[in-house]
């Protein structure tokens, strides 16, 4: 296997019009295989930055690489194509699903996408996904997304973002707006499946104990810089910056430990 | 056959009996329209059921013929802005840049110039007739259309799961063919009914200018000539005007019932919701009753539906908030929160039905207050910190207003006064100084949070309901949150409860934590015991989630 990283950004800058640049000279590496927390506040850019990971939005500097190749050097219908290779994980859930769809349509709707014309494989597919989130596809293929919990509809987005076996899946807070439990559940599922298919995931979160408990490394997104990065254990122990300081705090007094 | 059913299979019957008679005008008609067949201005009689006009014409002839230009051409016109309007509107959103701003002036172009004035100078090049007409009545309607539908489409791309196609390589043809055009079906279908309205009427319009053909009848041209001819002023417009009205405004109103039915087709979610009235059992006013609680529910019990799908949604809960007292409500979604938030606003509305039980705010209970008294509660007795709160702005104003107009609505004071009381309390819930005018879209979800907290505050209220207060809040605003609760709320309201899926957040602000499972109180306690001895199947598991943190956690720090 190649050790190329599936998803590189480089030196990528990213504005809006003429307001100040919401991403500013980024630089992340996704491996094959790994799980990368991409953690910081609201507003500082992270979905901005998986969007540009993802190709949706062109950058005004810099480049976005797919496993090397630059994306701005590929045509429309080879990023198209290569796109096979991606998942996307919404974060709102009630948002995150086509509301005229039944849950084995949205699922589908991928291996259509990309010409797998075989109906009873593609359910096949669907139904193998649905298990690995932990939903039973007899009793969840038929239904449409508002006789869905919150939980249940994130689930059926991962499996969206799984039909195709993509090399990398990018999640934008996918369980922000779920309930706690189901929060650690999520994030615990999302660990045994890179376990067992091992997808990389670009993990995006405000939340640093979700991320410590599951990425293997972790960059810190402020004011649309990476201003740390490196693995849990070092950013918890020891953080460099103030900012990775500030959210370990509030982190662990939300934990419960130090209150002030 | 339900009420709303037989609604739309009248409106089908409606279009259908018309569009048959339109088919089938020259044999089903009694007398040749143009022909003068009897004597004129007759009323209704046994030769003509609807009448003569002032040159001795059968009326209902002229209405059965008129419905086929009518017909025709409203609905070929529609049909073609309708067309133009989808692909101009869609073709702007999805692929932007140049198309967008050369479609969009042309748009701009095409509201700019006058209607009718566009019209005669081109029905003075291309004449009259049905063909033309309709042309040029497509031209003049598509552009208010195309406008609304790139609107439309550009929110639809921010979406979610939109994103999320296009991320796994679905181009924008696929996305229009697939998703869009059906999931804007509503506002297509709103736009045909809105554009084939404009049709009948404009073609009316034209006619009466000479543009239309004066020798085709319409609906539009009969109700001119009933308004030129004097039926108003001689009674005969019951006859000759009414009639026309009456198609022109049943057609109209029957496609918009067919709009309706097939937007609920179209989104299975509107299927299910459908609002109504109020719903409390009266409960007689109780003079002698002593409160013990600023808010105590007793065995309430709420249902959503009727029947075999009704959904039990609180069963039997009772508990109390004394004064003083910070409680927190946890549970999973779909565990009665919300119902429970509602009910204690007074706020339950069909399809909810309260079976029993009663809930009361400073000793009042909801159901035993008219409606003036209620509005007086809210805001004064009990104060909401709704799930929205980032959102449930009035763009137009700044915040401060509407704070200050929080506490007009409540208590006599000037407008000055009222707007210092808010300012007083924005700064005391640490809203910055330099903000106040600030509008709600320049200001951070923390400073929305907090603004809505003061707004909550302002009126000193008995009992604050903060519900679901940290969500769309990153760990630093959550924090916040809790500090603010915890040190402010106290001072201005006697007690708070806190609602929230989030058991971590509930922990640290709570003195007792009531836990709420399938519409029951499965368990309550401090939040020590709750922590120590979690005795629920939920509460053992969000228990056990914050436990794995926090073991992740250390071991990461530990190593």
């Amino acid at each position: 296997m190649s050790r190329r990283p599936v998803v590189e950004l480089q030196d990528v800058w990213k504005a809006f019009g003429q307001r100040a640049p919401v991403l500013c000279g980024v630089e992340l590496r996704v491996h094959p295989g790994e799980v990368v927390g991409l953690v910081g506040p609201n507003g500082a850019g992270k979905s901005t930055l998986l969007w540009v990971a993802a190709g949706l939005l062109p950058v005004d500097r810099g480049q976005v690489l797919w496993e090397g190749a630059d994306l701005r050097a590929m045509s429309p219908v080879d990023r198209a194509r290569w796109r096979r290779h991606l998942g996307y994980v919404p974060q709102d859930p009630f948002d995150a699903l086509p509301p005229h769809r039944t849950v084995l349509q949205t699922v589908e709707e991928p291996l259509r996408i990309h010409g797998i014309r075989d109906s009873a494989a593609r359910t096949e597919r669907v139904c193998a996904c649905l298990e690995a989130v932990g939903l039973s596809p007899t009793r969840f293929l038929a239904r449409y997304p508002h006789e869905l919990s919150g939980g249940e509809r994130q689930r059926v987005a991962l499996a969206r973002a799984l039909v195709l076996r993509p090399r990398c899946v990018l999640a934008d807070e996918p369980t922000s707006m779920l309930d706690f439990a189901l929060q650690v559940d999520l994030v615990d599922q999302i660990r045994t499946l890179r376990a067992r298919l091992g997808t990389s995931f670009l993990y995006a979160t405000h939340d640093l104990a979700l991320a410590a408990r599951l990425c293997d490394r972790v960059a810190v997104l402020s004011g649309g810089r990476v201003v740390e990065q490196g693995e849990p254990a070092e950013l918890l122990r020891e953080p460099h910056h103030p900012f990775t300081a500030a959210l370990a705090a509030s982190a662990r007094r939300r934990l419960g430990w130090t209150e002030t | 056959m339900t009420a709303s059913r037989l609604w739309v299979f009248g409106a089908g019957l409606w279009l259908a009996v018309w569009a048959a008679a339109a088919l089938g005008a020259p044999g089903l008609a009694p007398h040749d329209p143009h022909a003068s067949v009897g004597e004129p201005w007759s009323p209704p009689g046994p030769g003509h059921p609807l009448g003569t006009n002032d040159v001795g014409q059968d009326l209902l002839s002229e209405l059965v013929h008129g419905a086929r230009t009518s017909l025709l051409v409203g609905g070929a016109a529609a049909l073609g802005a309708t067309g133009l309007a989808v692909g101009a509107g869609l073709a702007s959103a999805v692929w932007g840049g140049l198309w967008d701003r050369l479609l969009m002036r042309l748009v701009d172009l095409c509201l700019v110039v006058p209607a009718l004035a566009l019209a005669l100078v081109v029905a003075a090049f291309v004449g009259s007739g049905v063909f033309p007409t309709v042309l040029l009545l497509a031209a003049l309607l598509w552009a208010r259309g195309a406008r609304v539908i790139r609107a439309q489409a550009l929110a639809m791309l921010q979406r979610g799961w939109v994103i999320a196609l296009r991320a796994a390589g679905a181009r924008s043809l696929y996305l229009i063919r697939a998703h869009l055009v059906q999931a804007l079906w509503p506002l297509v279908a709103a736009e045909f009914v809105q554009a084939m309205a404009a049709a009948l009427t404009l073609e009316a319009s034209l006619s009466f200018l000479g543009l239309g053909d004066p020798t085709v009848k319409s609906w539009g041209g009969m109700l001119y000539y009933a308004q030129a001819r004097g039926a108003v002023v001689t009674g005969a417009w019951l006859w000759w005007a009414v009639p026309p009205g009456l198609c022109v405004g049943l057609t109209v109103a029957s496609l918009a019932m067919l709009g309706f039915a097939l937007e609920e087709r179209v989104h299975p979610a509107l299927r299910a919701a459908r609002a109504g009235p109020a719903i409390w059992p009266q409960i007689p006013a109780d003079p002698l009753r002593i409160a013990r609680g600023v808010l105590e529910v007793e065995a309430l019990t709420v249902e959503y539906g009727t029947g075999p799908a009704a959904v039990r949604a609180l069963d039997g809960v009772s508990g109390h908030v004394r004064p003083g007292e910070l409680v927190g409500v946890v549970g999973p979604s779909g565990s009665g929160k919300s119902t429970l938030v509602t009910a204690a606003m007074g706020l339950l509305r069909s399809p909810a039905r309260v079976l029993g039980g009663s809930v009361c705010v400073v000793g009042v209970c909801w159901g035993s207050v008219d409606a003036k008294r209620a509005r007086q509660l809210r805001g004064r007795s009990i104060a909401l910190l709704p799930q929205t709160a980032l959102h449930a702005w009035d763009p137009l104003r700044p915040v401060v207003d509407q704070v200050a107009e929080a506490v007009a609505t409540h208590q006599a004071l000037s407008r000055r006064e009222a707007r210092l009381r808010a300012q007083a309390v924005l700064k005391e819930v640490g809203f910055p100084k330099s903000r106040m005018g600030a509008y709600p879209h320049a200001l951070s979800g923390g400073e929305r949070q907090r603004a809505w907290l003061a707004m909550a505050l302002v009126n000193g209220p008995d009992l604050l309901l903060l519900d679901e207060p940290t969500t769309g809040l990153d760990v630093l605003g959550q924090d916040e949150l809790v500090r603010l609760v915890r040190d402010r709320t106290r001072v201005r309201s006697r007690a708070v409860v806190v609602v929230s899926h989030d058991l971590p957040t509930v922990l640290r602000l709570a003195d007792r934590i009531v836990v709420l499972c399938d519409g029951r109180v499965v368990e309550y306690g401090p939040p020590d015991g709750i922590l120590r001895s979690p005795e629920h199947a939920y509460t053992r598991r969000v228990v056990g989630a914050l436990q794995a943190l926090r073991g992740s956690w250390a071991a990461e720090v530990v190593g």
